[in-house]
């Protein structure tokens, strides 16, 4: 926690250094770091039974726009965000992706913005290592010795730093409109009619269903480890650990074993079948599933000349 | 026989007391998955590519599974689930890291390669959208690390591990964490490639990537290697019809 607010104080440090008042830069930077600390309060992904992500995805209110399209959708926008090499589109994206999710969905705005920080530290580190430069001589804005070598910030790779940034954060608006909007089985259905193998869309099904006993089964082990003190140290933590993944392992096979047993009796013979709800299209769905990515291909062609 | 594996598990224990000191020392952050939009999209299009062939031949390898045993297909299963509850849970270190396992190498162990592939696929496209974790541009290269170059190098150490006739658990142990390891590079490389280093090139890139992530990396792939272990005595000790239902004991066993 603390160490991804330093991270994150440093990378903006150097992404922002030679900009303006070195002064300035700290001003902004401890107000930022205010704010995140604030809003990281209490907000958890996931609880003992349940995968918090799924939950908000049953209550939105796009849950019943025709998923495939919605499917395409996302990765079209997220691809045209990686695709263009500017920092306009990927803000627009995001803007729209976000009041997509936000205004039409009904996604609280807290959880949202709890989820955006998820990414971060990835994105933190990853921009780290292209914004500093080892290089055999000093050059650039920002200069650091290190023996035979030099750590260097030059502005060019400030520039990268700051476009690959802003554009893995467009991308990730469109990954979370698709997963607060679309539960995840709908997208099983929506694979299907791609008419990818049976077999592959039956194993997503058992997986999805075994996440549920798993999590579960697991909550209940680390219950009664921290009972007995099993977390009382790093080291017995680590053993908890390992004997409870082990465990679990154990258990979910002898579960596995005697779920096919129980599906047998019941004349299973290789196909799983479910009953879908129908999807519908309407012109709104039509409207941004087109206005979005001409949008944003529009911008993108205006901002390259 | 039990007292044999209970004293092997002490002897584990008392190594693994060295790593929480490293994760005192650490900070922390997520695994090595590639992050939405973190390719130019050449890139993630060019590593989906790469992954078809293996993918197909995955899904050609579970079918020939699930129509010679219907069982061996439900446990396939429940190892991919069993790989996605690793991963949304958190290892309880001192720092409140998040870093996972990827639990590839067990399965490769158990199953062979290539349906791992298609299970990691799966569990990759599970973490995108359940814990925003990994993404969909990206779901391409992270396959190709994670499911397909780590799992097929963990099953190439055990299987040559085996022909050399090296300890058992000491083979599981350096197929499972040099996989992991292995995992990590290729993530680096991917990064490295994509975004190159303008004095040193991919090389230089590398070097910064690799010791970017090295840091949660290295004491992971320890602690996967020890997970797998335990994973695999246990089995051997209470499964065998499990495991035996799964053509993993077929042979002189235990000789």
């Amino acid at each position: 926690m603390i160490f991804s607010l330093l991270l994150a104080a440093l990378v903006l440090f150097l992404l922002l250094y030679g900009l303006w008042e070195t002064a300035l830069i700290g001003l902004i930077i401890v107000c930022l770091l205010f704010g995140a600390l604030l809003l990281h309060r209490g907000h958890f992904h996931h609880h003992g039974g349940y995968i918090s992500i799924d939950l908000y995805a049953q209550k939105s209110r796009l849950c019943h726009w025709h998923s495939g399209a919605k499917l395409i959708f996302c990765l079209v926008c997220a691809f045209i965000s990686v695709w263009a090499k500017n920092i306009y589109v990927p803000v627009f994206i995001f803007c729209a992706m976000s009041f997509l999710t936000l205004a039409l969905g009904k996604t609280p705005v807290s959880y949202y913005l709890s989820l955006l920080t998820v990414p971060a530290v990835f994105i933190l580190l990853s921009a780290l290592a292209i914004i500093i430069e080892i290089s055999p001589i000093p050059e650039g804005v920002l200069c650091l010795p290190a023996g035979s070598f030099y750590l260097c910030v030059t502005k060019a790779n400030q520039e990268k730093a700051a476009g690959i940034m802003l554009s893995a954060f467009g991308a990730v608006s469109c990954l979370y409109m698709l997963s607060l909007s679309t539960p995840i089985y709908r997208i099983f259905e929506a694979l299907r009619k791609m008419r990818l193998p049976f077999v592959v869309i039956e194993l997503m099904y058992l997986i999805y269903r075994y996440l549920f006993i798993l999590l579960e089964t697991h909550q209940n082990m680390v219950y009664s480890a921290a009972s007995r003190l099993g977390y009382r140290s790093p080291v017995t933590s680590l053993k908890t650990m390992l004997n409870t993944s082990f465990n679990l392992f154990f258990t979910s096979l002898r579960r596995a074993s005697g779920m096919y047993d129980a599906m047998e009796a019941r004349c299973y013979d290789g196909e799983i079948r479910f009953l879908m709800e129908d999807e519908s299209f309407d012109m709104a769905q039509v409207f941004v599933f087109l206005s979005v990515p001409a949008a944003a291909v529009l911008i993108w062609i205006m901002s390259r000349r | 026989m039990t007292s044999n594996i209970s004293r092997l598990e002490k002897r584990i224990v008392m190594f693994s007391v060295m790593i929480p000191l490293f994760y005192f020392l650490l900070p922390a952050a997520r695994a090595m998955h590639i992050m939405e939009g973190f390719l130019p999209a050449a890139h993630a299009i060019a590593w989906g590519v790469l992954c078809i062939p293996f993918l197909a031949l995955g899904v050609v390898k579970i079918r020939k599974i699930a129509s010679e045993k219907r069982k061996a297909l439900l446990i396939l299963a429940m190892v991919g689930a069993y790989a996605f509850v690793l991963s949304a849970l958190k290892i309880p270190s001192v720092t409140g890291s998040s870093s996972h396992p990827t639990g590839t190498g067990l399965g490769a162990i158990l199953f062979g390669p290539s349906p791992m592939a298609v299970i990691g696929v799966i569990v990759l496209l599970f973490q995108a959208i359940l814990l925003a974790h990994g993404g969909l541009t990206t779901l391409g290269a992270n396959t190709f690390s994670m499911a397909i170059a780590g799992p097929f190098l963990s099953f190439g150490i055990y299987y040559v591990c085996k022909k050399l006739k090296v300890n058992k658990l000491a083979a599981v142990f350096l197929a499972a964490s040099l996989g992991d390891l292995f995992t990590y590079c290729v993530t680096s490389f991917q990064l490295a490639l994509a975004h190159p280093s303008e004095v040193g090139g991919i090389g230089a890139s590398m070097v910064k990537f690799l010791g970017v992530f090295a840091v949660t990396q290295i004491p992971l792939a320890v602690i996967e290697g020890l997970l797998t272990v335990v994973v695999i005595m246990g089995l051997e000790a209470w499964a065998k019809p499990e495991l035996r239902e799964i053509g993993y004991l077929e042979g002189g066993e235990k000789a």
